[in-house]
């Protein structure tokens, strides 16, 4: 991708993830934009230190690109996080983006290192997240925008009501010998869903639209989101073990449960970090796919995007060695016997 | 069922070996032949080859020193010197082995010699290997560490091509940006905890 066109296809991506983000801001309210605030904010920042030490000019594709990497963390974090742990997320993805060159060609998926990193080193904050609005439990209700500002910089603890397990975590940790419909029957997020897991089906759908907006648009290639979203299709329906206590859980779930949407359309079609060939794409995509599934199900995380996908992102430069073609025999008979 | 299981076990001991305890990024992160890059790609079929072949025989070897030997006349302190000795011995053979199946220069020999025999990283899996119950599940233990140790060696080789291509800042250049790669794929091998 040359440089100039970076900054409309920003532009692109970010129309593209607003309809999710105001399905996100209505179930969760404050919060996430109290989040998205914080991570461009403390992005930008950055950015202009990391520019100013690299001694280069200022660029506006510099800036795009991490906004951009703060709106996904931003989207990543549970609404109502400390504000530092935010900034932490957002220092170690701008700082996973510049070590490699200010240019915009960093090899890993730099939110998915802050978000990673901060998962790893903060799971206790990481944990719960908001209960959806349209998951109505009667205590629950918006908090105001100063109710927020002070449970964000710490000064007011968030209502116990407010806060709860999200549908792969109560999947996952829920008591061994249940069946999947008694797990279903027994947690309000699931059986009181319009379409499979309340709150999250929406947030999934709205990705899932976005997503076809830049497919249309011709912004991503098709390869890797099909190739991810087919491999965990598959895999759930190879192991879906028609509902038993050792059930994997059902293709739709893993499609709309978690983070599954937002990282087939919008993560692993990061131009940087994903192969250049189309057969590498598709090869890329179900390694993707393969490690979120395995993770979800036998890991210790409840999702897995984060890891999946840097993972990937490892595999990439192998991948495209092996699908743009073998190396020349020229190559290795003016090497041999040099180390 | 009970086939079913065997096949789960056996599952489960290739992931565990390959992923879950990546001999590179979860055990010892600062293992140093994999930091020091070689550039010649085909060398990396002959390195990773013989590497998992060592492996292999080294463990299986030690496996059985430990059971015949070292358990049976209460010489379990001696459980570190012989795997070293039963490393190099295996480094030996297996080079030997590889020399008459291929043309390897004379001078590729001794460097390879050299690293495989200094390898801490084999010693590490022998040893760890060998805590298995019988003598298939150490060959299949050791083999594929050897396999995950060689795809994570691949992989990062081809990374650090990669990287040589980017505009790194100076101050990074060289072993700093490639710890911090090591240390952002190590991040993202946290994830197969409890796997």
């Amino acid at each position: 991708m040359t440089k100039l066109k970076l900054l409309p296809n920003i532009i692109f991506v970010l129309a593209a993830l607003s309809p999710a983000l105001i399905v996100m801001l209505y179930q969760f309210g404050w919060g996430t934009a109290l989040n998205l605030g914080i991570a461009i904010g403390s992005a930008l920042f950055l950015e202009l230190i990391c520019l100013r030490l690299a001694k280069q000019k200022i660029h506006l594709n510099q800036f795009a690109s991490s906004i951009l990497i703060a709106v996904f963390i931003g989207i990543s974090l549970p609404p109502f996080s400390p504000w530092w742990i935010i900034v932490f997320a957002t220092v170690l993805s701008i700082l996973g983006k510049n070590a490699f060159g200010i240019n915009n060609k960093h090899p890993f998926n730099a939110a998915m290192i802050g978000y990673a990193g901060t998962l790893v080193s903060f799971p206790g904050y990481l944990a719960t997240w908001i209960i959806p609005k349209s998951l109505d439990l009667g205590a629950s209700q918006q908090l105001s925008l100063s109710e927020s500002l002070a449970i964000t910089f710490q000064t007011k603890n968030i209502p116990d009501s407010m806060t709860g397990a999200t549908a792969l975590e109560i999947f996952k940790f829920s008591d061994d010998g249940l069946m999947v419909d008694q797990i279903y029957q027994s947690n309000k997020i699931f059986h009181e869903a319009f379409f499979m897991i309340s709150g999250w089906e929406w947030i999934n759908i709205a990705f899932l639209a976005g997503g076809i907006f830049l497919l249309l648009t011709k912004k991503i290639s098709w390869e890797s989101p099909f190739a991810m979203l087919a491999m965990i299709v598959f895999l759930s329906l190879i192991f879906f073990d028609n509902g038993s206590s050792n059930s994997g859980g059902s293709p739709v779930m893993h499609l709309l449960g978690g983070a599954t949407m937002i990282g087939a359309f919008f993560i692993i079609t990061d131009p940087a970090s994903a192969p250049s060939t189309s057969r590498g794409k598709i090869i890329f995509g179900s390694i993707v796919g393969f490690f979120i599934y395995i993770i979800r199900v036998w890991g210790g995380y409840p999702d897995a995007i984060a890891f999946a996908v840097l993972l990937g992102n490892f595999s990439v430069p192998l991948i495209d060695r092996l699908t743009m073609g073998q190396i020349s025999s020229k190559d290795f008979d003016k090497s041999t016997g040099q180390n | 069922m009970a086939a079913a299981n065997k096949m789960f076990e056996i599952i489960s001991i290739t992931v565990s070996a390959a992923l879950v305890n990546n001999i590179i990024f979860v055990e010892l992160l600062g293992l140093g032949f994999f930091f020091s890059t070689i550039s010649n790609r085909d060398l990396w079929k002959l390195i990773v080859t013989t590497i998992t072949l060592v492996l292999v025989v080294s463990s299986s070897l030690f496996y059985l020193t430990k059971i015949y030997l070292l358990d049976r006349f209460a010489l379990r302190f001696l459980d570190i010197l012989s795997a070293m000795l039963i490393v190099s011995i295996a480094a030996n053979l297996v080079l030997k082995g590889l020399t008459n199946l291929y043309d390897i220069p004379k001078l590729l020999y001794n460097k390879f010699l050299v690293l495989v025999i200094l390898n801490s990283g084999i010693l590490y899996i022998a040893i760890s290997a060998t805590e298995s119950e019988n003598l298939l599940k150490v060959i299949l233990n050791s083999f594929f560490a050897g396999f995950g140790f060689s795809l994570s060696l691949i992989c990062f080789n081809a990374m650090h091509e990669r990287i040589l291509e980017l505009k790194v800042p100076n101050i990074l250049l060289g072993s700093p940006i490639i710890i911090i790669m090591a240390g952002i794929v190590s991040l993202a091998f946290m994830g197969f905890i409890g796997l």
